[in-house]
């Protein structure tokens, strides 16, 4: 990821023909997480696969739509975050700073679908493994954009003092990489919940 | 080989500018490599000792029947601490400390990529170990076994805070690991000398990268696991609760998925270490240098296919556990490679006996032992008879020991002139080997046997007349044997850093690579010029420019960043960033030198997780909102 564009890096020749230090920092933090959700992705499928039925039919599984709002939503916000890094490339800093903020608002809005939608659900998180697992990948799932909600806003006050320009726009182009991230690892967790096939008697 | 001479000027402006800052608040803002990698050494040593010594109050436990120097569950929680303490806060840690330490002088850079995450790694590692240690004082020692297992650890039967300082303090050691292996992939990657192509990095720093990639696939999952299995203990959630459709064996594959091939990011950075000392000490190339680094990633990718192996007894189905065991078979195969490697460089070399090439020979013959054993137990009907005895205890023993410690504590007589200027004692590095070699084959090549006979392991005491009476005792003399020659190794330790014991020259093995062509210890800038390297021992070819030595003077024609490099006018930390296979220079990166914002996050996680220890839902706020906090300043733009 460009070098040039790196408050910390300078180019020995004309251009750097590899990735500043920090970017390979993100994205190995990234395959981190990524293996973290993946690990929560095995419990989730090794409990289900275990269950005779899944939910159980005392629990009548609830509306995905809430999700289904979030994941665009997500989805939503990392466009936005694109295009807020593209708009600073193209040297509009006022552009790019009103587009982080809109990533800004999408996440957030996305956060709090999903935890009015758990605030509601009808069953307890501990009345079955399926209502953990309901309860906690949901939560995972906000978490994360919840995460990006904070790296989009550090790198929008960055932004508005002037700290991220034109020339110096690293962390504008992580704070997009990392928000495309999150809506991922959202829509993973998420699919998990309510994309899985239900399994013997339940609802 | 071909250099420059020093300008005194242009050292004491590196000097001054890579250096420390003043007083305590210097030093604990710290983030050079030296300064992390010496801790993370020293602590891990210090948790060794607390580790051995809880390890010899339960072999004089177990030295007579019906002995009762403790009680159950005293034994319980010192088995189970001894565990972790050793797996957790002594090997890894101890490990990744050389690898931070060494690995970047032995690449020719000046410091770690991302120095800041380096302190981080350290300050999160021992505020989880204090973190650990204060159960003692708290009344709660974790005492479920240091893997944990469910329903044992559950909200049912440990219903107190005991497996909660296991479960966050592991959480914390976990995290610490991670963010150190980013910074040694990253390093690996970015930081090496400009012609030191791939196919030229020493094998020590190719094994500390393959740790570190493994560490970034295995931690993750236990972290995962740690996390169901504290919501369970805390919210009530039924992730294990098989009663409400969870399942207790989930926790085991999560934590095998860490577990096993954390027994190999324990054993291959070791080998690297091995590999350093004996290519020093035969004085020629390693004897099939390129299938070692192919059998280490070899080993690295194997390892993660062998996590069923613990859990033959658990009923998983024939077909799988046949898969397993053939990849458990499979494994020995590169282990070979690398041993018999090992045995042709000394075999062809002209050896320079020293403390730590006896290591490297105890080394050889102790890991084969455990190699052997460990095969037996990867065949399915041979690991019934034995699960959960003795004869568990003495093969992973046979291999940790034998295929960590040795090589830790011959890496630690190596590269203790890099570390501190000073040289530990031959002679009572000598003693010392010969009481661990013979103290630990006492100690636990009887424990076979016991296991044979049907000792259960983890059990407090035993009646008389079973047959196992004669071998505790053995085992427990060989105990303590091999507890006097760590103490000698101590007394070495503390008696090379007396006030007035001779300091060590630059290179006092004759070594290959590049961290013994700067001074002992290495000075703060590492090397005051651009290196350039042509082969994988570059000390022992007559190509690779190695900057301070040398009579030529330094090369007239050598390019303006380098100069640059070489007298700093802008008072700042830079070094080169080198492209990813052929290291040709890219990019000068300016790193940060000073920074408390580390420490701050590291604090502002242990009270998060001490908030959630006690139920202080303000507490555990508070800590999270400090972290947010102390993670926002340290990103705002600007080198400290």
């Amino acid at each position: 990821m460009a070098v040039q564009h790196s408050r910390t890096a300078e180019p020995i020749g004309e251009r750097a023909r590899t990735s500043a230090m920090g970017t390979w920092g993100l994205w190995l933090t990234l395959t981190v997480v990524a293996t973290f959700v993946a690990g929560l992705a095995a419990a989730a499928l090794y409990l289900h696969t275990g269950q005779e039925a899944w939910p159980p039919p005392f629990i009548e599984p609830p509306s995905g739509l809430p999700a289904s709002i979030a994941a665009v939503l997500s989805v939503l916000g990392g466009l936005v975050a694109t295009r807020a890094r593209s708009t600073m490339g193209a040297e509009r800093r006022r552009g790019a700073a009103i587009a982080l903020a809109g990533a800004v608002g999408l996440h957030t809005a996305a956060v709090v679908t999903l935890v009015a939608h758990l605030w509601q659900l009808p069953f307890p998180h501990d009345a079955h493994a399926y209502a953990s697992v309901y309860w906690i990948l949901t939560g995972f799932a906000a978490w994360f954009l919840g995460v990006s909600v904070l790296v989009l806003v550090g790198v929008l006050v960055q932004t508005l003092v002037g700290f991220v320009d034109p020339d110096r726009h690293l962390e504008l182009t992580h704070a997009a990489i990392h928000a495309w991230f999150a809506a991922a690892a959202a829509l993973v967790l998420l699919a998990l919940v309510h994309l899985l096939p239900a399994t013997g008697g339940g609802g | 080989m071909s250099a420059g001479t020093d300008r005194p000027s242009d050292v004491q402006l590196l000097d001054h500018i890579w250096g420390a800052r003043p007083g305590f608040i210097g030093w604990l803002g710290q983030c050079n490599h030296k300064a992390i990698g010496r801790r993370l050494v020293f602590t891990s040593f210090v948790f060794l000792l607390i580790g051995g010594a809880l390890a010899l109050v339960m072999r004089t436990q177990l030295a007579f029947p019906d002995n009762d120097v403790v009680g159950a569950q005293q034994f319980n929680e010192l088995f189970t601490m001894h565990g972790t303490i050793m797996m957790f806060l002594f090997v890894v840690p101890m490990l990744k400390g050389f690898v931070v330490y060494v690995a970047p002088l032995a690449l020719g850079a000046r410091d770690m990529p991302m120095p800041r995450l380096n302190a981080l790694g350290y300050w999160v590692y021992l505020l989880g170990g204090i973190f650990l240690l204060s159960s003692f004082a708290a009344g709660a020692v974790p005492d479920s076994g240091w893997f944990a297992y469910v329903p044992l650890t559950g909200p049912d039967y440990a219903p107190e805070l005991n497996l909660d300082f296991w479960l966050l303090g592991v959480t914390m050691l976990e995290v610490s690991g991670i963010v150190t292996a980013i910074e040694i992939v990253t390093l690996v990657a970015r930081f090496r000398a400009p012609g030191m192509s791939i196919f030229r990095m020493p094998v020590f720093v190719w094994s500390g990268f393959v740790a570190s990639v493994m560490i970034l696939f295995a931690f993750p999952p236990l972290v995962a696991g740690t996390v169901l299995l504290e919501l369970d203990r805390k919210v009530g959630t039924v992730f294990y609760d098989a009663s409400a459709g969870g399942d207790p064996l989930l926790w085991q594959h999560l934590f095998w998925w860490f577990g096993h091939p954390e027994v190999y990011i324990q054993l291959i950075p070791a080998l690297g270490m091995a590999a350093a000392i004996v290519t020093a000490a035969a004085g020629r190339r390693m004897s099939g240098r390129t299938a070692v680094i192919a059998s280490l990633v070899a080993i690295g990718i194997l390892s993660f296919g062998l996590w069923v192996h613990h859990m033959y007894a658990t009923g998983i189905p024939l077909l799988a556990t046949s898969l397993f065991t053939a990849a458990s078979f499979m494994i020995a195969i590169p282990s070979g490679v690398i041993v018999m490697s090992f045995i042709g460089t000394l075999w062809w070399g002209r050896i320079r006996w020293s403390s730590s090439v006896l290591y490297v020979v105890g080394f050889v013959f102790v890991f084969v032992a455990g190699g052997i054993t460990g095969v037996m137990v990867a065949m399915v009907p041979f690991d019934w008879q034995v699960h959960d005895t003795y004869f568990i205890v003495a093969h992973l023993h046979y291999v940790l020991v034998g295929g960590s410690l040795f090589p830790i504590l011959g890496a630690l007589h190596h590269w203790m002139p890099k570390l501190t200027g000073r040289i530990m004692s031959e002679k009572l590095g000598g003693w010392a080997f010969a009481l661990n070699f013979l103290g630990f084959n006492l100690a636990f090549f009887p424990q076979h046997a016991l296991g044979m006979f049907g000792m259960p392991r983890r059990v407090w005491t035993y009646e008389e007349g079973l047959g196992w009476d004669g071998l505790n005792l053995l085992s427990t003399a060989g105990s303590y044997v091999m507890g006097l020659g760590m103490l000698i190794f101590t007394v070495a330790l503390v008696l090379a850093h007396r006030p007035g014991a001779p300091t060590a020259p630059a290179d006092p093995w004759g070594g290959d690579t590049l961290e013994w062509a700067t001074g002992s210890p290495a000075p703060n800038y590492n090397f005051r010029s651009t290196m350039q390297v042509y082969s994988p021992e570059p000390l022992w070819d007559d190509r690779s420019v190695l900057g301070d030595h040398g009579p030529d003077g330094p090369d007239p024609d050598r390019p303006d960043w380098q100069r640059r490099l070489e007298r700093p006018e802008t008072g700042v930390r830079q070094m080169v960033a080198t492209t990813g296979l052929d290291a040709e220079p890219d990019h000068i990166v300016t790193l940060p030198g000073h920074s408390l914002h580390p420490l701050w996050v590291s604090i502002a996680l242990a009270v998060a997780l001490v908030g959630v220890l006690i139920d202080s839902v303000p507490l555990g706020v508070f800590g999270l909102v400090g972290m947010i906090a102390s993670a926002a300043a340290w990103l705002w733009p600007g080198v400290e």
